[in-house]
Formats: C-alpha cells, structure tokens, sequence
C-alpha cells in the first residue's frame, strides 16, 4: 500500500480510526458506564431505593410475579437485590429473547419508575440497541479497535521515550497528538485487555468453525459443546407439571455452601415442569474467573445436582477474560479503576477524531490539494460522534426524571430520549458551523448536567442534600459524577473562549481547531 | 479545444478511479478474505491441537480472532490488493484443505 | 490502601520520569548526572514494586495486580499532565507524600 509497513499502517490506523472511531466513542462511553449499571438503575428508581428486603424473600416475590405472568416460558432468570442495588430484575424467556422487568422487593411488583436502567448502557455498548445484527456490528467495530491499538503501537515508535511527553503549549497538531498518545500509551494494557475480552465474550458467535467442525451445525450440537466446555446440569421437560419449591430455599443453601451473601442470580429451567432445574452463581467478589461456582438443584424435589465446576485450561481463559471485561471483582476499588481507565479510552478515541481534521486543516494551509468539503463533513460528523453520545446519555437520565412515573411502556420512551437528542444533535451539527457545534452542544452538555442534581432535587427524594448527610455514597456518586461532567464541560468551554479571545487580539486567523488546543 | 479537456480531464481521472477500485478490493480482502483466513484457521486448529475437543474448540476461537486481526493489518501493507487476496485465498484454501479433508477422506 | 498504592506508583512514575533528560530540566536546571539516573530508576521501580505488593496484600494474587495496573494508568495519568502545567508542585507533592506512604506500607508489609 505504502513505501513501508510502518507507513501502511500509519494509513491503516489513520482511516480506519476515523470511520470506527465514530461509532467506537458512544460504544467506550457507555460501555465505561456499564461499570456503574447497577448504581445508575437505583439512581433511575428512587422510590425504590430504601427498601431494604434480604436476598431470599424478594426472591420469592421475583418468582410470584413471574408465575403470574409468564407461566410457561420455557425458563426464568432472576438478579436479586443486592448491597448495589436495591431492586431486582426478572428475565423471562421468549423463543431466543430475554425481556425483562424491573421489580421492587418491598412489594413484587413491577417498580414505580419503569425503567432499563443503567442496563441499557450495558445492552448498547455490545448491541447498539439493535439485537444481534448490533453484536455483529460491534464485534467488526472492536476487531477495528484492536487493530487500530496494535497499528498505533506499530506507528508509535518512540513508546518509552515519549511515555511522560504532554506538551500542551507546542502547537495544536503537536499537543492533541501528544494527548492521544499519552492517553492510550497509559492504558494499553487496559485498553488492549477490554478490545479483546470484549471480542472473547461472543467468539463463539464470531468464529463457529471450531465448533460446527468438531461438534455440528445444529442447535443441539452447540449446546453439548457448551456442555462439555463448561459441564452443567439440562433436563428435559417431562410435560408433567409440579409445584416448584420456593426460591429462597436454594438462595440460602447457595449462601451457605459458598459462604457468601451476595448472589449473582438465581434461573429456573422449564419452571412449571417435574424436571425443573434450579441454577445460582454467587457475585465473585474475590476473583477473576466467571461461572466456575454453579450450583445447581433439582426445583422441584431441592435434590443438589451439581456444585461448583472446575474449568479446563483454555476455556479458564475465556472466562477469565469474560472476568476481565465483566468487571464484577475487587469492588469499589477496581469499579472506579475500570471506570476512569474506559474514560481515558473515550478521550483518546475523541483526541484521534480531533487530530484527524486538526492535521488536515494544517495541510489546506501548506497544500490546496485537500478538500475542504471532506472536512468540514468529518467535522461536523466529529461533533456528533462525540458531544453526541454524552447528550444522549444526559437526556437519558433527564426523561427518567421528567417523564410520567406511570406511564405505559416507559423504558421504551427513555431509550427513545436517548437516540432522538442524538438525532438532534447530528441535524445541529449538520446545520451550524461547525466551531459553533461545539460551542453549543458542549454548552447544552454542560448545562444538562449541572442542572440534573437540581432536577433530582425537585423530582426525587434521593437527591445530594438527603444521601450525602446519610453516607450514602453509591447514590450521591451519581449526582456528583454528572456534576463532574458538567465542570469539566465548562473548563473546555471557558478554555475555548479564552483561545478565541487571544486570536481576536493577536490578529491572526488560526484555523478553529487550534482554538480547541488546550 | 473543448473535447481535448474533456479528455485530458478524463485521463486525469482515470488513475484515480483506479486507485479507488484498488482500495475497494483490499477493504473487501481485508473484510472477507481476512474472515474466510480466520475462519478456516480456527476450523484447522481446531483439528489440530492435541486436546480435549472443548478446549481444542475454544483454543481455536480465541486465536482465530488474533489471526483476523493478523489479517487485515497484513492486507493494508501488501504490495497490491491482487497480491494481498491471492494470498489470502491461498491461507484460507490450505487451512481448510487441514481442516476439512480428513473428515471427507474418512 | 487504594490510596497508598496511588501515592507509591505516582512517586515511581515522577522517579522513572526524572531519570530522562528532558523531564528533569522540566523540574530543575541542568541535567541529571548518570548516577542520579540510575538511583531514580531503581527508586521508580522499587516503588512500583511496593505497590504491586501492596496490591497483592490488599486484593490476593489475581486480581491484585489488575489494580495495580489500573493504579499504574491513573498515576501516571495524574503526573503527566501536572508536568507542563505545575512542574514545581510534581517535586513538592511527592517530597510531602512519599516518605509517609513508604513508611506506612512498611509497617503494612512487616
């Protein structure tokens, strides 16, 4: 392609960052709020944030309600309540679909505030919302960020030399590219371990030759290798129906048998049936590997099945890399550790999206070959690509506020905030300058966020002046994260004005996008 | 006068609609011939690896995925996007040629 | 503990940092003499050793050291981009800290 390898792939890392990089920013921001789903689903369900009811009886509640509603879905899942969040999530099956619900334990059923929580962050950053054809997209998209990761180490070069270089005042190109530089050199390992394990997760789904060769292209061949690779408990249904011993039973004999509280879920196989099969894992707070401690029992007689599984050497890997991503280990800690290290991330990818225009707009000056009509496209499409998902994700939270608490079909109309300010915010970009994009959409994001706490304030009763004097700090975490956002989205902006002012002194008429060097 | 520009225009033009067909057939070498390699490199190790077949499988998965990336970024650094589908083509046939003739012999 | 592993490894990272040419005439004048190099390069790593200890105290073998490398990112993180904008504070901040947090991760660690 090009004189050299290290050229190519300068050319390679360049284009193909460019067009993933725009999808590969609203995939790392919400994916970096994944980490936290659980504090922003009760922070999007105050009114259920007090109740405090143990594992076992909400349970039970959980199993009520399904049994009410959907008695004969081939199986069920439940996510108890846990010290993270206070309600619970009931999956029931449907053909290969899993819907779901969000319960209050003080009462089974279905919460006040409907909503998808902080779960739909989890469900966008691997499904862009659009069911498998999504996981296939993300899945190109993140083989695209593994090659990018290893094509910029290729073009690096100076790796060690460069390690601690950040020169903010040499020049737009030379300090936006130091920024990338420094931001993704920093969290390679990170960056490289999330791409790939991201990858792992679903490589069953991305490359099924290995098992269509070795085992078969059915359904049911799929399922032995699972069987084989991780050994569990399937009975077939009998078609004879029996009356299901109460779930907080084996929450109990799970807790004891791990010495642990806190349990991961808990699923029923053909819940109605004489075959009934009753799964739990425990939250792994102490190590890495996922689904190694299955425990399972019989639903209908409490007969044990199977307890614990140990792994063979490469399929530990696999799920020490699910481990890895799923980022349940370690605790506050490690959270906040995976949750700045996936925002670096984020702000690398919008630093490469920013050098590309920034080193373009240097080369019109030297050279009128490049188009400007090309640029001005990428720049606007960088405004939505990047000021874009963090709107989105801000009226998210708004429209679980400000919509009705009653309302049918709520989660639907939340996720519909979510993708219709992101329209907005592309047709904005479209229309404007793209310098007065930025201006305001930063200035919306800004805004949007320092005001969320007070909306909090006027719509819930856990809001900053209540949770902070109680401690609690999972919640306040939430309001103060936002406002966090809504500073560092002033900081830009005011860095932005003083940039403008400057030129307009000196005279000069620097392109815009070295107005943006900070 | 005017049919000479229009035709020095149109030469102008041609090695860069050249360049775009060319850059067009290594993104779709990159994309297909790199998933049909990794493909069939993950059905070849498959076979293989000494190992138990769920771990021979998973093996299999996880490194087919090092060999798409391998790939593509091999495509974009060949000398020429006939080149880069060629060998491509020839990884991905050798690959399932281990992959596949033993069970057909069989 | 998370604490004390933050101030270790950003006093390694200033360390490792100092022991380049180019960073040290950030902090002060002149050059750093090859001795001083290669003290600031075994100070460096032997703080972030402490830490990956510490990590492993704190968090057991395995999922110690995945904070470590978290705790590595932020520091480093935290240092650089302090350099250009405050390089006087990066010296004082680790002189102020580093010696308390050596001192506390020994009685941690004996």
């Amino acid at each position: 392609m090009k004189k050299t390898f290290s050229q190519s792939m300068a050319w390679l890392h360049t284009w193909s960052g460019l067009i993933f990089g725009w999808i590969l920013f609203a995939i790392f921001l919400t994916g970096s709020l994944s980490v936290f789903d659980r504090e922003i689903s009760q922070w999007m369900q105050p009114e259920s944030a007090a109740s405090q009811v143990p594992a076992t009886t909400a349970v039970d509640r959980a199993a009520d309600y399904l049994r009410n509603n959907h008695p004969d879905a081939p199986s069920w899942l439940i996510v108890p309540p846990s010290d993270r969040s206070a309600t619970m999530l009931a999956y029931w099956q449907e053909g290969q679909e899993f819907p779901h619900v969000a319960l209050d334990p003080a009462t089974g059923k279905v919460a006040k505030r409907d909503t998808d929580g902080g779960h739909f962050f989890v469900h966008f950053h691997y499904q862009l919302h659009a069911g498998t054809i999504g996981t296939w997209i993300v899945g190109g998209v993140g083989l695209m960020m593994l090659i990018g990761l290893l094509s910029g180490i290729v073009i690096h070069k100076r790796i060690f030399k460069d390690f601690f270089t950040f020169r903010p005042r040499a020049g737009a190109q030379r300090s936006w590219l130091d920024a990338h530089n420094a931001l993704g050199v920093l969290t390679l390992p990170f960056l490289l371990m999330i791409t790939f394990s991201g990858l792992a997760i679903f490589a069953f789904m991305y490359l099924p030759s290995p098992v269509k060769l070795l085992y078969g292209d059915s359904l049911e061949d799929s399922e032995e290798f699972f069987h084989e690779a991780r050994p569990h408990v399937d009975l077939e249904p009998t078609d004879q129906s029996a009356a299901l011993l109460p779930l907080g039973g084996f929450v109990e004999r799970t807790q004891q048998a791990f010495g642990t509280e806190q349990i991961w879920y808990i699923s029923v196989d053909h819940p109605g049936d004489e075959n009934a099969v009753v799964s739990l894992e425990p939250l792994y707070g102490e190590q890495l590997t996922l689904s190694n401690q299955l425990i399972q029992f019989r639903g209908i007689t409490g007969e044990l099945l199977q307890k614990g599984m140990p792994f063979q050497p490469a399929t530990h890997t696999q799920r020490v890399l699910t481990g890895l991503h799923f980022a349940q280990f370690g605790g506050a800690v490690t959270h906040w550790l995976y949750f700045i290290s996936g925002l670096v991330g984020t702000a690398m990818i919008a630093t490469g999206l920013l050098l590309f225009s920034v080193k373009r707009r240097r080369q019109i000056v030297l050279d009128s070959d490049v188009s400007t009509g090309f640029l001005n496209v990428v720049d606007r499409l960088n405004v939505a690509a990047i000021a874009g998902p963090i709107l989105a994700c801000l009226a998210y939270l708004w429209a679980n506020r400000l919509l009705p608490p009653g309302l049918a079909e709520r989660p639907a109309w939340e996720i519909g905030a979510f993708f219709a300010v992101w329209a907005l915010s592309l047709i904005h970009a479209l229309w404007r300058p793209a310098r007065r994009a930025w201006l305001e959409q930063f200035t919306a994001a800004a805004l949007l966020s320092l005001l969320l706490p007070l909306l909090n304030m006027l719509t819930s009763s856990q809001h900053l002046l209540v949770t902070l004097p109680a401690g609690r700090w999972r919640l306040a975490a939430v309001d103060l994260t936002v406002l966090a956002l809504g500073l560092a989205c002033v900081w830009l902006l005011r860095r932005l004005g003083m940039e403008r002012q400057r030129t307009a002194v000196s005279g000069s008429a620097a392109p815009v996008w070295e107005l943006a060097d900070s | 006068m005017p049919t000479d520009s229009l035709l020095s225009r149109f030469m102008h033009l041609m090695p860069q609609s050249r360049h775009v067909m060319s850059l067009a057939s290594r993104i779709a070498a990159a994309l297909f011939g790199g998933y049909a390699v990794a493909y069939f490199a993950a059905a070849a190790l498959a076979v293989i690896l000494p190992l138990v077949r769920s771990e021979a499988a998973v093996t299999a998965m996880l490194l087919g995925l090092l060999v798409y990336a391998a790939a593509v970024m091999w495509v974009f650094s060949a000398r020429s996007a006939a080149h880069a589908w060629l060998v491509l083509l020839i990884i991905a046939a050798v690959c399932a040629a281990v992959a596949y003739l033993p069970g057909m012999l069989s | 503990m998370i604490v004390l592993m933050l101030v270790l490894a950003y006093g390694g990272m200033t360390a490792l940092c100092l022991a380049m040419n180019r960073h040290y005439r950030q902090v002060r004048f002149g050059r750093p003499s090859l001795q001083l190099k290669w003290i600031l390069r075994l100070t460096g790593t032997a703080l972030l050793l402490v830490a990956l200890l510490l990590g492993s105290i704190g968090w057991g073998p395995t999922i110690g050291p995945v904070v470590w490398f978290g705790v590595l990112s932020v520091s480093a993180l935290i240092l650089i981009f302090m350099l250009p904008y405050r390089p006087r504070l990066v010296l004082r901040s680790n002189l102020a800290v580093s010696p308390l947090a050596l001192l506390a991760s020994l009685i941690i660690l004996l």
